[in-house]
């Protein structure tokens, strides 16, 4: 096994040596030192001596804040779930309430009806096909102001779910399969009609006539 | 004057950068290259002088040899300069810095060859006669032959080689910094080296075996 000495000949040495004696021109020391000044003088931003110690308490304190911002969170959450929340109050009543978000839709049950009669019974004098419960209202005023007082506080609670299901409504009518021709489009506004479902019956029957300005609505049904 | 005669500094600077002292007073010592470098990082452009006059002749031999073309080798050594300057901000004590300063200057050697292809080895070196006045006309001539089969000899070896024996004698770098600043691993550092000192060797003996 050779080492690092072994490969070296002194007397290869000396005579390179003695050959090898050029210097750096001036000229060219200048350039290098004028090259190094300028270097020294432009900013090179954060020193290295600080850079490290910056990076790792940077990178502290942003962990810290993640940690305290997921404890937070977390703290949040279960206070809202130990107490009731507003919008938890809303989706009891929707649950009490008898419309399910289903069943809004073509086929209103007896609830749906009841419930629209009950806010229509707040705002407007209360119709005649009006529920059994207010049939017999009128005979009891107590009851009936019972009645009412009752349909308030269900319109009241229940205003989103009946913004909910006229905006279900309007969105509904006909289709395009009914409005294909006038027959089967009035048809369709027919069983709004039974359905309880007036005004938009009654919108879908101006567009029938817009549609099909020939139409004649069947006597006796207008 | 014969205070400073007793410190006598290894003639190449690039050899080692602690001085040689032959007589060594205890508050005598040079900053080592990495402090410097270190100080030159936060501004101080004179420890960058002190620096750069350590190791400017013997890079500036290195490429010259390795170029064998003066102008080209002055080109590369103000890239090799100006690397070193950019990376200040950069530049890390890690190895020493020998070993980067060349490590350096071959990378910008082989781009240099990269980028002219052509790169020939028509040196432009003269020979330069330095005879003492007091040497006779034989023995001047004797020397200026040598001096001319070693340069013939160096600018003949296979590039590596050349690299690395250069790198040995004037970067004063062992077998491993040479391994590492010329992409290698050390037995083939150690074998180029080898090689190119017999070929040196038989160049500088021709003579006497001829005769």
């Amino acid at each position: 096994m050779t080492t690092d000495a072994d490969n070296n000949d002194p007397r290869v040495s000396d005579a390179y040596r003695e050959m090898a004696h050029e210097e750096t021109p001036a000229e060219l020391d200048r350039k290098v030192l004028a090259m190094a000044a300028a270097g020294a003088r432009t900013p090179r931003g954060l020193p290295r001596t600080w850079f490290r110690p910056l990076a790792w308490a940077a990178t502290i304190a942003l962990s810290f804040a993640l940690v305290l911002e997921i404890t937070q969170v977390e703290d949040v959450q279960l206070d809202q779930a130990a107490s009731p929340r507003a919008d938890a109050d809303l989706e009891e009543i929707i649950v009490e309430s008898p419309l399910p978000a289903d069943a809004v839709g073509k086929q209103e049950d007896e609830a749906s009806l009841q419930q629209r009669l009950n806010k229509r019974s707040s705002d407007a004098p209360a119709p005649e096909s009006a529920s059994v419960e207010m049939n017999f209202a009128p005979a009891e005023p107590s009851l009936l102001r019972e009645a009412e007082e009752q349909a308030r506080m269900r319109s009241e609670a229940g205003r989103a779910v009946d913004s909910y299901v006229e905006t279900k409504e309007q969105s509904e009518g006909c289709g395009k399969d009914a409005s294909a021709s006038a027959q089967t489009w009035y048809e369709c506004v027919r069983a709004l009609r039974d359905s309880g479902q007036t005004d938009l019956a009654q919108r879908e029957l101006e567009a029938l006539l817009a549609e099909f300005p020939d139409f004649r609505e069947p006597p006796g049904e207008q | 004057m014969a205070a400073n005669a007793e410190i006598v500094v290894v003639a190449s600077a690039g050899l080692c950068t602690e001085p040689a002292l032959a007589y060594a007073p205890a508050m005598v010592r040079e900053p080592d290259d990495r402090a410097l470098m270190l100080r030159y990082q936060d501004g101080d452009v004179s420890a960058f002088e002190v620096l750069y006059r350590r190791h400017k002749d013997a890079i500036y031999r290195y490429l010259l040899r390795l170029c064998g073309h003066r102008d080209t080798a002055e080109d590369i050594f103000q890239e090799v300069w100006g690397k070193i300057v950019n990376s200040r901000s950069s530049y890390r004590p890690t190895a020493k810095f020998t070993t980067f300063l060349y490590r350096v200057a071959h990378n910008c050697f082989i781009d240099h060859l990269r980028r002219n292809k052509r790169h020939a080895n028509n040196t432009t070196l003269e020979p330069e006669l330095h005879g003492d006045p007091g040497e006779t006309l034989e023995l001047t001539t004797e020397r200026s032959l040598a001096r001319e089969r070693l340069e013939l000899a160096l600018k003949e070896l296979p590039d590596e080689q050349r690299d690395a024996f250069l790198l040995s004698e004037e970067g004063g770098l062992s077998m491993d910094q040479i391994a590492s600043v010329t992409g290698c691993n050390r037995e083939t550092a150690k074998s180029r080296v080898r090689y190119a000192v017999n070929k040196l060797r038989s160049a500088i003996d021709e003579p006497a075996e001829s005769s």
